[in-house]
């Protein structure tokens, strides 16, 4: 029976998993780059590092640079792979042996105060060009990455490329910014070592040499960017602004609401089967039992026969609010109300459905009516109608979401609250119809345990 | 009336809805020690006189004598009566969901506020009688049809009733399993218990019986003693009664 319903489960995912994975590749737009020849990637490649260039020094290296394109391979998604030789300057070569001169220079300006990043700069920027115009020749080679985007080619400058291609420039970077200290040496021949005193000298070096690095572009696939964009509205809908403890405050209405509403239900039905099943069963009727025969009926009539959206608000609208009652109490009043018309119609077909020879068996020993339903026939009904009533109490926990109507503040009302602060229905409502589901198959599975155990009693 | 009557009717009458005359002003007297076994054919009233008796059918007319008190009268607690007059069904009706054990003491426990072990007690005094002590913790279910009757016998035994009533204990029994009731019953006819008995055995009656109730149409057709009513039957309607089963 359990398992059945795990399976059940098991199927209900994985065809939401196929629709979901059918539709991202049904979006996918073809996954290989168009074709380009090695004149084409070069001077594409050229323009590219001649735009990125950001400084005189880089400049100067750009306009220096020899990129030969050997071999154009294609990648798994849209991107084109560049192997390249490039002719470039040994800047790195060139700079290493000045770095102590660069940096031991004055923190200070004759008033005290620090010289800036932008005021290093202008100061080193000319000494640098003088050894990039020094610098030696060197060839190197390396993978450029093109990639095909949405919109347009992009070039991904990453650490590699721009060390390759602009002369070891990243190794300069590398080795300058780990340091704390310079060493000076005087006129006289003396060391001195420098402890820096704010990084301004070292990033208004840095920022002689800047080439602006992008991050790698977004070549996904509707797939990745499906996931991707879930991932986000994920995190907009539940980490955000803590909405997750908002569902949680909800959920927690929801499931005081649905216990509450259901003790009153189980007290009411019993109740009511108590008095129909006496009433049904017997030949002779008090008037008593006539009276409270009726009321039950008149009950069951309009509970069964009015939708419970129109019970709710009468309920609270109409009696409850001009009363000063709370919403809680109404929804609970409301909800036990109408489980409890179901639950009476349940139980007292179980009551009836007990074999009259255990009422007069109880009687015979002597028991009173009472004593007979309660020691011996409402056991037996309760565990004929278990199941029945476990499906009224799953029943009961989805109509609970009516109470939104009422604006009491259950998982529904949260979900919705989402809903409207993020513009996303497509999270919340997911969220909660999971939330749902899994709250019943627990139910489900608890009465399912607990009808094996009442079984068990018997065999 | 003699002095030692225990149960007795007068013009005792049922009639059900649908104007059908299942008793038609009977008037028995049934002793202390009695065994008495109703006998007659399908329909003729047997289960309804016994089941008046303790007012599981209520009388339409007539009275109820249970040791000199009309139960019949609405101011009788019934409950307190049925106490004493333990009764013993054709479909056993044991409470399927408690084990045979609390069957037993159910009744001694919550009617008669025996202590729980000394009910126990008992109830496996009454066990080990009908060979059933091993079985105290089982569930009915797990009974065969005799054996469930056994526990039926027992159980009302332990609300120590004055008179016992047996509609039909047999009739829904495999027929190898039949003796094993008779002869729990058997003992406790010996043991001096006032009894009742609708049964179709005629050899049984024969054995027990003290005195035999012949019914047809709702009334008690003759009365004797089972040799009287077995070998010279004087009314026609029991001759050829007889005549069918025998
Ligand atoms: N609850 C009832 N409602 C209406 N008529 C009934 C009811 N119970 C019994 N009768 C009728 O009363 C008459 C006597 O029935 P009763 O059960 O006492 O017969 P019986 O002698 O026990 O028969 P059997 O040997 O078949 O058990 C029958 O005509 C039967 O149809
Ligand atoms: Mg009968």
């Amino acid at each position: 029976m359990h398992k059945k319903k795990l399976i059940t489960a098991g199927i209900a995912v994985l065809i939401i998993a196929l629709i979901i994975g059918g539709l991202a590749v049904a979006l996918r737009s073809s996954t290989t780059a168009s074709e380009m020849t090695a004149e084409e990637a070069e001077s594409f490649v050229n323009s590219r590092l001649d735009a990125i260039a950001a400084t005189q020094t880089t400049q100067y290296i750009a306009e220096k640079n020899r990129i030969t394109v050997e071999e154009i391979s294609y990648g798994d998604e849209k991107d084109i792979l560049l192997d390249c030789t490039v002719q470039t300057l040994d800047l790195h070569g060139a700079v290493a042996p000045y770095y102590d001169t660069f940096l031991s220079a004055d923190e200070r300006k004759e008033t005290g105060m620090y010289k800036s990043k932008l005021h290093f700069k202008m100061e080193f920027e000319p000494l640098l060009m003088e050894l990039a115009e020094t610098a030696a020749e060197k060839e190197v080679s390396c993978r450029i990455s093109l990639f095909d985007t949405h919109e347009g080619l992009v070039l991904y400058a990453s650490d590699e490329v721009v060390n390759a291609v602009f002369g070891g420039l990243i190794d300069i970077k590398n080795e300058i910014l780990p340091r704390t200290s310079a060493v000076l040496t005087k006129a006289d021949g003396t060391e001195e070592i420098r402890e820096f005193e704010s990084d301004n000298i070292k990033l208004g070096f840095l920022d002689c040499l800047q080439v602006p690095q992008n991050a790698k572009p977004d070549t996904a696939t509707a797939l990745v960017r499906f996931w991707n964009d879930l991932k986000q509205d994920f995190h907009r809908n539940f980490i955000e602004a803590n909405r997750w403890l908002t569902i949680v405050k909800g959920l927690w209405t929801t499931i005081r609401l649905t216990v509450f509403a259901l003790l009153l239900g189980i007290v009411i039905g019993f109740l009511v089967a108590f008095v129909r099943a006496t009433y049904l069963k017997q030949s002779k009727h008090g008037f008593l039992l006539r009276l409270v025969n009726s009321i039950c009926q008149v009950y069951l009539t309009v509970i069964r026969g009015t939708p419970v959206v129109v019970q709710i608000m009468i309920i609270y609208f109409v009696i409850f609010m001009p009363l000063g009652i709370d919403k809680f109490l109404a929804a609970v009043v409301c909800f036990g109300l109408n489980s409890g018309a179901y639950v009476a119609e349940i139980v007292r077909g179980g009551i009836m459905s007990i074999d009259n020879g255990q009422t007069e068996a109880g009687r015979s020993l002597g028991f009173n009516y009472m004593q007979t339903m309660f020691y011996i026939v409402l056991p037996q009904a309760f565990k004929t109608v278990l199941p029945a009533l476990a499906n009224e109490f799953v029943v009961l926990l989805k109509e609970t979401s009516i109470a939104f109507y009422i604006g009491l503040g259950d998982l529904m009302y949260s979900i919705n609250a989402i809903r409207a602060a993020t513009y996303t229905a497509f999270m919340p409502l997911i969220a909660s119809a999971i939330i749902y589901l899994v709250m019943v198959l627990i139910l489900q599975h608890l009465v399912t345990l607990l009808e094996r155990r009442l079984r068990s009693s018997e065999r | 009336m003699s002095d030692n009557s225990i149960i007795r009717t007068e013009k005792l009458s049922k009639c059900f809805k649908g104007k059908i005359h299942a008793l038609r002003e009977v008037d028995t007297e049934i002793h202390r020690g009695e065994v008495v076994v109703v006998i007659g054919p399908s329909g003729s009233g047997k289960s309804t006189y016994l089941r008046s008796l303790n007012l599981l059918e209520e009388p339409t007319g007539g009275r109820i004598f249970f040791e000199d008190t009309d139960i019949t009268d609405p101011k009788v607690d019934i409950n307190r009566v049925r106490q004493k007059m333990g009764m013993v069904f054709q479909h056993f009706n044991l409470f399927p969901h408690y084990t045979i054990l609390k069957n037993m003491t159910l009744g001694p426990i919550k009617l008669l506020k025996s202590p729980k072990a000394e009910a126990e007690e008992k109830a496996y005094a009454l066990l080990e009688r009908v060979g059933l002590r091993d079985r105290a913790n089982a569930y009915p279910s797990q009974l065969s049809g005799g054996q469930k009757q056994r526990i039926a016998i027992v159980r009302a035994l332990c609300m120590n009733p004055d008179v016992m009533l047996f509609d039909e204990p047999t009739s829904a029994l495999d027929p190898e399993m039949v003796g094993e009731v008779l002869d729990v019953m058997k003992g406790l006819a010996r043991d001096g218990m006032t009894m009742i008995i609708v049964t179709h055995e005629m050899g049984f009656a024969r054995e027990v019986a003290d005195t035999v109730f012949f019914m047809d149409e709702g009334t008690i057709m003759e009365t004797g003693t089972p040799e009287e009513i077995f070998s010279a039957p004087k009314n026609p309607r029991t001759q050829s009664f007889l005549r069918k089963i025998l």
